[in-house]
């Protein structure tokens, strides 16, 4: 288990992370989530230990990463930019990495690899960026990890080798009963692996919750009126993204939905419409205030 | 596997791979040993013949510069290479995401890179040292302790040489943003040794009077090279204490605590400059990777650094301070260069400028606060060390090295040409590159111009101290006082405890030089110009003893000779023959007041060479140095000339005549060490010198060949008109008379020129015509003496173009 405690970093006078807490648990695939600059990559750096909390505390199965950095050896983290060697190739790199993980597998190696159909003699870099990717997901996974860290590692894979991926990483998940986090954009993808998304917001963590919660907590409604309706008849729901379209009226909402549904049924609406929320539009919605006006944009 | 024990296969690890990553330097590097090595395998003849085949260890590789020659530069080079080489990672967003995820400490990680960087270079080193090693003993050198010891000196100067600037850019470059920034700020930080030094020695000779040292390297103690380990190594060979030590084993005695100092302070210095490398590494942000101005610790660090270095131009250099002219307003522009340059290079090298700029200005107080503990400090004499004098019953003997020994001075130019103009304190002024000690135990630079007289009597040590404390109580003179001239003193105390107590002095009242001239009147002098007249002294004794098994100096005279030369050619002893034409290349120059020809008397026999010496004994220091204008006869010069080459043959050919002179090969006292010239002045006072030549019919020479109506004008001036009052180098009140002929002064004049002089006397307008009243200046005129604020030197400008300077009594 991945506990993160009151992290906070700056980078001089700028606040990447703000006061992060969140916890991930065994056998979980942990979604972050957030805008450009949000601190994904930041957190996950931290994790890994490349880049020193100013405060704050990250254990790995409760033991201090940065009190204990050998804890770091059932960790692996696949950045986003790759690194290798000049003249490197997997099986270099399989050498370097056992010098490193204890755990380190040479027959999980040599299965992944000809899983992917990676030739662990030729040169990394003449691999595509999708392959070089593969070929780290590969080393990543044979130091068997307890936890790893994955930051937009699905980038350039073709939509085979993105499922065969996300395939491995659950079986491994189940089969190890590790931590991992994923760090993307593409929120349709960590909505089909991930039990549990944080969306990082201002630098701060804005939802932290399991998917399932997500989708059952937050709707979206659609209703339609034999005349305009006065936005005033839904005071009592928190709603937002709310849209008028004549007779039409649709907005989303995240708490109460209960409640809400009495209120919209008290209105009398022709039609009724409830469904559930996307990631994309959780995300959109949490997003909505920082939203630019773009009309004014160029008035 | 517990992960702690896995963590000790990582650091392996990590040391192995930095190891693969540095090896081909500490390949090449044993390869370039084992040709040196190599280089001895086909034994020349200097090592078959040579006396007691004395061994040396890499002495090629020595010799090839020494400590700052191209070996040392290498490693130091090295050094570098392997630092870039292991953390570059850290420039590196890509790479230390890599090395910073493992499950690593960054101590584990630093310092298996440090020990992966040391340990090949090391080896490979050692392993070189074993080949030549190796070599000597199969060439059946004389392999004993001596030579084991310096072997492992040598070998572990060049393995500290290498560690330490290895360590030191790892230092730097391992918390630096990126490539440039590294090597920059590395650059600039490996000047600071350098630099700081400079700064010692500013102070010292601007600001505190009776500096305790000279180059600022020789604080504490005076033979612990406690500076640095390329001073203290370069120091070695430039006392030839390394040449010497297997040629002179008597002489310069065994490798002693003081001449591993310096390894030992370089190892010291590699393991606190490795630790504060890995503080900062600890705690470095690895976020400045990749990005500039970043590193805040450092920036602060190198902006000050190089601040610091503009202070230290500015003030001392520039303004002069160093030379003694220290005072408020130069240590004001350099803060001002202080400030200016740290803001400069924080606007260049800074992330937020203009935050930069303000926490500069914020930090300037600090710096100036700093500053002025150290100029407060030595302002006020080091809390009284600068004016210590030991107590009378504990000194066991002083030592004086100035210019007013009367057995050291060059009257005339040492040029093969009598020189131009008054070249008095301008030849005498210690460089600052020249070093304290030798091994032997001199003052060398000052050795280099003034021999250190030892005071071991009562009365004489009473006398010195004296004189050191009138030179405590004048305190720093003003340059514009009227009796302040430049001078350069020093003085070491060596105690009965065997300490050594050591201050110099650069100026004086023209009395205090006035009693250290008297000086010369004491036994101890006395007795120091008998032994150094008497050619037996300490050096060349044991030289002549090495090379020839000589003890009996009366052999000497037959040994030095050509025709021994001739037979060490044939014998194919080339290093012994080098060493004897040092020797032989003295011969003895008559010369007139007017200076204008000499008459080359060849090789001095020992009748004339005696009475000299008798004459200079007897004579005492007024007579000497405050001679009458009318009891001045002529010059006598030794070693004005180098004539003497070889033919093909190895036979010495006169330049001129090419035939070897007639008469007897005699051994020059004045020039056993070098080319110098030494040159007596003749007096009426030398009897005997005077007797020899009458008998010798050789008088006639010193009769003028240029008289009055030969003059064409003169022009008068002080040495303060000429050189300027502050100019304390050029002050210095002992005159010694000039001349050049019209053909040189033609070439030197030329504007087209490369040997352009300067000519103090071009800015005195005023010019004498008047035959009568030159007359009366040269009746009272002479070449060489005492020379106060108030006295005048006269340029001679003769019909011919030909140039000469006197003093006007």
């Amino acid at each position: 288990m991945i506990k993160i405690s009151n992290v906070t970093k700056t980078f001089d006078d700028y606040t990447a992370v703000d006061n992060i807490s969140i916890e991930i648990g065994n056998s979980s695939v942990y979604g972050l989530v957030g805008y450009n600059g949000a601190g994904k990559t930041t957190l996950l750096k931290m994790i890994a230990g490349v880049y020193t909390p100013d405060s704050g505390k990250i254990e790995l199965d409760g033991v201090d990463l940065f009190a204990h950095p050998e804890k770091k050896q059932e960790l692996f983290y696949v950045p986003d930019d790759l690194y290798f060697g000049a003249a490197s190739s997997m099986k270099s790199m399989a050498k370097f990495y056992k010098s490193y993980y204890p755990n380190f597998c040479d027959e999980t190696f040599h299965k992944l690899a000809e899983l992917f159909g990676l030739d662990i003699k030729k040169k990394l870099m003449g691999f595509s960026k999708g392959m070089q990717r593969q070929a780290e997901m590969v080393l990543g996974l044979s130091t068997l990890p307890r936890a790893i860290l994955l930051d937009e590692s699905f980038d350039g894979l073709d939509p085979a080798k993105r499922n065969l991926t996300k395939k491995l990483l659950l079986d491994y998940m189940a089969e190890k009963n590790c931590s991992v986090i994923i760090s993307s954009h593409n929120l349709h993808e960590l909505a089909d692996m991930c039990d549990h998304i944080a969306l990082i917001d201002g630098q701060r963590i804005a939802i932290d919750c399991a998917v399932d919660d997500m989708n059952g907590s937050r709707c979206k409604f659609r209703l339609a009126y034999t005349q305009n309706v006065d936005k005033n008849i839904f005071n009592g729901i928190e709603y937002k993204n709310y849209k008028a379209d004549g007779k039409l009226v649709s907005f989303t909402v995240s708490k109460n939905i209960e409640e809400a549904e009495k209120i919209i049924a008290a209105s009398n609406p022709v039609l009724i419409e409830r469904f559930p929320l996307s990631l994309e539009e959780i995300f959109l919605e949490e997003m909505e205030d920082t939203n630019y006006d773009f009309e004014k944009l160029f008035s | 596997m517990t992960l702690k024990s896995s963590s000790h296969k990582q650091f392996t690890a990590m040391f192995r791979q930095s190891a693969k990553q540095t090896m081909i330097l500490p390949i090449l590097a044993f390869l370039c040993l084992l040709f040196f090595s190599a280089l001895r395998w086909d034994f020349e003849p200097t090592y078959k013949t040579f006396v007691d085949k004395t061994p040396y260890f890499w002495d090629d590789l020595r010799m090839l510069g020494g400590v700052i020659g191209p070996a040392n530069c290498c490693f130091v080079g090295a050094g570098l290479i392997n630092a870039l080489t292991l953390f570059s990672f850290v420039w590196s967003k890509k790479h230390s995401n890599v090395i910073f995820s493992l499950g690593m400490s960054r101590k584990d990680i630093y310092f298996a890179k440090v020990l992966g960087g040391i340990v090949p270079m090391t080896v490979a080193i050692l392993a070189g040292a074993a080949v030549e090693a190796i070599s000597c003993v199969a060439a059946d050198l004389t392999i004993d302790a001596r030579f084991w010891a310096m072997a492992a000196f040598v070998t572990m100067q060049y393995i500290i040489i290498y560690i330490f600037a290895f360590v030191f850019s790892c230092a730097i470059l391992s918390n630096t943003g990126n490539v440039v920034e590294g090597l920059i700020f590395t650059a600039i930080l490996s000047a600071f040794s350098f630099v700081f030094a400079e700064f010692l020695e500013g102070l010292f000779w601007g600001y505190t009077h009776g500096a305790a040292t000279m180059t600022a390297l020789e604080v504490p103690h005076p033979q612990v090279n406690w500076y640095m380990p390329f001073f203290a190594f370069y120091n070695l060979d430039n006392d030839e204490f390394m040449t010497n030590y297997f040629d002179f084993p008597d002489e310069v005695g065994n490798l002693t605590v003081y001449h591993w100092s310096g390894i030992i302070f370089a190892t010291v210095y590699s393991v606190i400059v490795c630790l504060l490398g890995y503080i900062a590494f600890r705690k470095r942000r690895n976020e400045i990777g990749g990005t500039w101005g970043r590193a805040k610790g450092l920036n602060e660090i190198v902006s000050a650094a190089v601040g610091f270095y503009a202070f230290v131009f500015v003030t001392f250099v520039l303004f002069g301070a160093k030379h003694g002219n220290g005072n408020i307003a130069s240590i004001a522009a350099g803060l001002v260069a202080f400030l200016a340059t740290s803001v400069i290079f924080k606007l260049v090298f800074g992330n937020k400028r203009k935050k930069e700029f303000v926490a500069t200005l914020k930090h300037f107080p600090a710096y100036i606060a700093g500053f002025a503990v150290f100029f407060i400090i030595f302002s006020g004499g080091l809390f009284g060390y600068s004016s210590e004098i030991p107590d009378a019953d504990e000194i066991e003997s002083v030592k004086i090295a100035s210019p007013h020994h009367i057995f050291m001075e060059d009257a005339l130019s040492t040029d093969s040409m009598l020189a131009l103009y008054p070249q008095n304190s301008a030849l005498v002024r210690p460089s600052y590159s020249s070093f304290s000690e030798d091994s032997l135990g001199y003052s060398y630079y000052l050795n280099e111009i003034f021999t250190g007289i030892i005071y071991s009597k009562q009365e004489d040590i009473a006398r010195v101290t004296d004189i050191h404390k009138k030179l405590i109580e004048d305190g720093k003179i003003k340059d514009n006082a009227a009796d302040a001239v430049g001078t350069y003193i020093e003085i070491t105390y060596t105690l009965k405890d065997g300490s050594i107590v050591k201050r110099y002095y650069s100026e004086a009242t023209e009395e205090l030089v006035w009693n250290l001239i008297l000086l010369n009147d004491t036994d101890s002098v006395k007795y120091a110009l008998k032994d150094y007249l008497g050619t037996t002294t300490h050096n060349t004794d044991e030289y002549l003893k090495h090379l020839f098994n000589i003890t009996d100096y009366e052999e000497v005279s037959t040994s030095i000779s050509t025709q021994k030369y001739i037979e060490l050619y044939h014998d194919g002893n080339f290093n012994a023959m080098s060493k004897v034409s040092d020797f032989i290349l003295n011969e003895c120059f008559l010369f007139p007041k007017d200076m204008s020809k000499g008459y080359n008397l060849g090789y001095i026999d020992t009748e004339l060479y005696k009475a000299i010496a008798t004459d200079m004994e007897n004579m005492s220091a007024k007579q000497y140095y405050a001679h009458s204008a009318e009891d001045e006869i002529g010059v006598l010069a030794f070693g004005l000339s180098s004539y003497y080459i070889l033919d093909e043959e190895g036979y010495l050919l006169h330049g001129e005549t090419e035939t070897i002179p007639e008469g007897g090969f005699g051994v020059s006292s004045w020039n056993l060490n070098s080319g110098d010239t030494k040159t007596v002045v003749l007096t009426k006072d030398m009897e005997n010198t005077i007797k020899y030549l009458e008998k010798h019919d050789l008088m006639k020479h010193f009769e003028n060949h240029l008289d009055i109506g030969d003059i064409k004008h003169v022009r008068l001036a002080t040495l303060t008109d000429l050189y300027g009052k502050d100019n304390r180098s050029m002050n210095c009140p002992v005159f010694y008379a000039s001349y050049w002929t019209g053909e040189q002064m033609e070439i030197y004049t030329k504007p087209d020129s490369h040997f352009n002089m300067y000519r103090p006397f071009d800015n005195v307008d005023t010019v004498i015509e008047d035959k009568t009243e030159i007359q009366k200046l040269l009746d009272n005129s002479v070449l060489y003496g005492f020379c106060t604020n108030k006295n005048q030197i006269m340029e001679i400008t003769y019909d011919d173009g030909g140039t000469a300077t006197v003093m006007i009594q």
